[in-house]
C-alpha cells in the first residue's frame, strides 16, 4: 500500500529528508504544468516552482493533516502567483509561443513515446498543436484558464477546486465547461 | 447553444460522476457532437505534456533541503525561552541582596530581651548584638554582665 502523503510529512519532520524528496517527486510534475498554464511564461512559471516548494518545506511544521496535503501545496503555489500578479508592473501575461521559440526543450517535454521521440515532423506537429493550445489558453478568461489548470494539470478534483476557490462546486463546473468551449472555438479559429 | 449534459460529461471524463448516471452519460455522449467535442479538447491538453527539466529539479530540492535547515519560528520561541529560564535560575539569584539571617521577629524578640536588661539596641556593640541574638536564639536570657 503507497504511503500517504501526510505519512511522507510526518516522515520528514521526524528527520527523514528523502520523504520530502518523495513528495517532490510525486508532485512536481503536477505543479509545473500548472505553473505553465496559468503563468503562460517558462520563466515565472519554474520561479514560482521552486517558490512553492521552498515555501512548502518551511510552512511543513505547520501542516494540518485535515487539510489535503495537494490542496495545500496548490494552494501555496496560487498566493504565490498572485502575489507576484499583484506585484507586477508589466504586462502579466507575455506571448505563450515565447516557451516554443527557442527551440530548447529544457523544461518542456511535449514528447513522450519514443516513436515521437524518432520523428521530427510528429515532434514539430505535437509542438505546433501545443503552441495553439497555449495561445487558446492564453485568451481564456482568468477563473476559467485557473480553473481549467487546476482540474487538468493540478489533478485537484471540482470538490477540491471549490473549496480552494471558496465557490460552489456548480461554479467551478460552469466555469470549466464554458472555458472548454472557448478553448475549442479558439483552436478552430486558429486551424 | 451548449449542451445541458457538458457538465455531466466533463465529470465522467474525471471519474467524478456518479456510477449511477455513467451509462446513460457514455451513451449521450456518443451521441452528441457538442459533448464530443469537448471531451475531444479536454484530451487535447495531455498533448502539452509540460515537465520540468533536470536542473530545474535539482536546484529546486537543493534550496528546498537548504531551507528546511533554518530553525522554525517555533524553535527559535523555545530556545529563547529556554534562555529566559535559565536566566531566572542561575543569574537573577546572584543579583539579589543574600536573604537576612534574621527575620524581623527575631530582632523584635532581640530588641525586647535587650530592654529588659535596661539596655538600648543601638547601644550594643557588634560581638554585644552577636551575644544577645545567640541567647535568643538559645532561648536564654541575657546576662547583663556579659554584655
Amino acid at each position: 500500500m503507497e504511503i500517504t502523503d501526510e505519512e511522507l510529512v510526518r516522515k520528514y519532520l521526524e528527520g527523514d529528508e528523502k520523504a520530502f524528496g518523495d513528495l517532490f517527486n510525486r508532485y512536481k510534475n503536477r505543479l509545473y504544468p500548472y505553473l505553465v498554464s496559468i503563468c503562460l511564461d517558462k520563466t515565472l512559471a519554474e520561479d514560482i516552482f521552486q517558490e512553492t516548494f521552498i515555501k512548502a518545506v518551511e510552512k511543513l511544521p505547520s501542516y494540518r493533516s485535515e487539510n489535503k496535503f495537494s490542496s495545500w501545496l496548490f494552494a501555496i503555489a496560487r498566493n504565490i502567483f498572485l502575489d507576484r500578479k499583484k506585484s507586477s508592473k508589466e504586462k502579466f501575461f507575455q506571448a505563450a509561443l515565447s516557451i516554443f521559440s527557442s527551440g530548447d526543450d529544457d523544461g518542456f517535454s511535449p514528447v513522450d513515446t519514443a516513436a515521437e521521440k524518432d520523428n521530427p515532423q510528429t515532434i514539430l506537429d505535437s509542438k505546433e498543436e501545443s503552441a495553439k493550445l497555449i495561445k487558446a489558453m492564453e485568451n481564456l478568461p482568468p477563473e476559467q484558464r485557473e480553473i481549467i489548470s487546476l482540474r487538468h494539470f493540478a489533478g485537484l478534483s471540482f470538490k477540491e477546486i471549490a473549496e480552494n476557490l471558496n465557490i460552489p462546486i456548480g461554479t467551478a463546473l460552469a466555469r470549466f465547461s464554458r472555458g472548454i468551449e472557448k478553448l475549442k472555438k479558439g483552436i478552430k479559429d486558429m486551424q | 447553444m451548449s449542451c445541458p449534459n457538458t457538465e455531466k460529461a466533463v465529470l465522467l471524463h474525471y471519474g467524478e460522476l456518479p456510477f449511477s448516471q455513467k451509462e446513460e452519460i457514455e451513451s449521450h455522449i456518443k451521441a452528441c457532437p457538442q459533448c464530443a467535442a469537448a471531451i475531444e479538447t479536454i484530451s487535447g491538453l495531455d498533448s502539452m505534456r509540460l515537465v520540468p527539466s533536470a536542473s530545474l529539479e535539482r536546484i529546486t530540492l537543493e534550496k528546498a533541503f537548504a531551507a528546511g535547515h533554518k530553525f522554525s519560528l517555533r524553535e527559535k520561541v523555545l530556545a529563547a525561552g529556554l534562555c529566559f529560564a535559565l536566566a531566572l535560575l542561575f543569574v537573577i539569584p546572584k543579583n539579589q541582596p543574600a536573604p537576612s539571617f534574621y527575620q524581623d521577629s527575631d530582632f523584635t524578640a532581640v530588641e525586647s530581651e535587650i530592654s529588659a536588661i535596661k539596655y538600648d539596641m543601638a547601644d550594643f556593640s557588634d560581638s554585644a548584638l552577636d551575644y544577645a541574638i545567640s541567647c535568643v536564639d538559645a532561648g536564654e536570657k541575657i546576662d547583663k554582665e556579659a554584655v
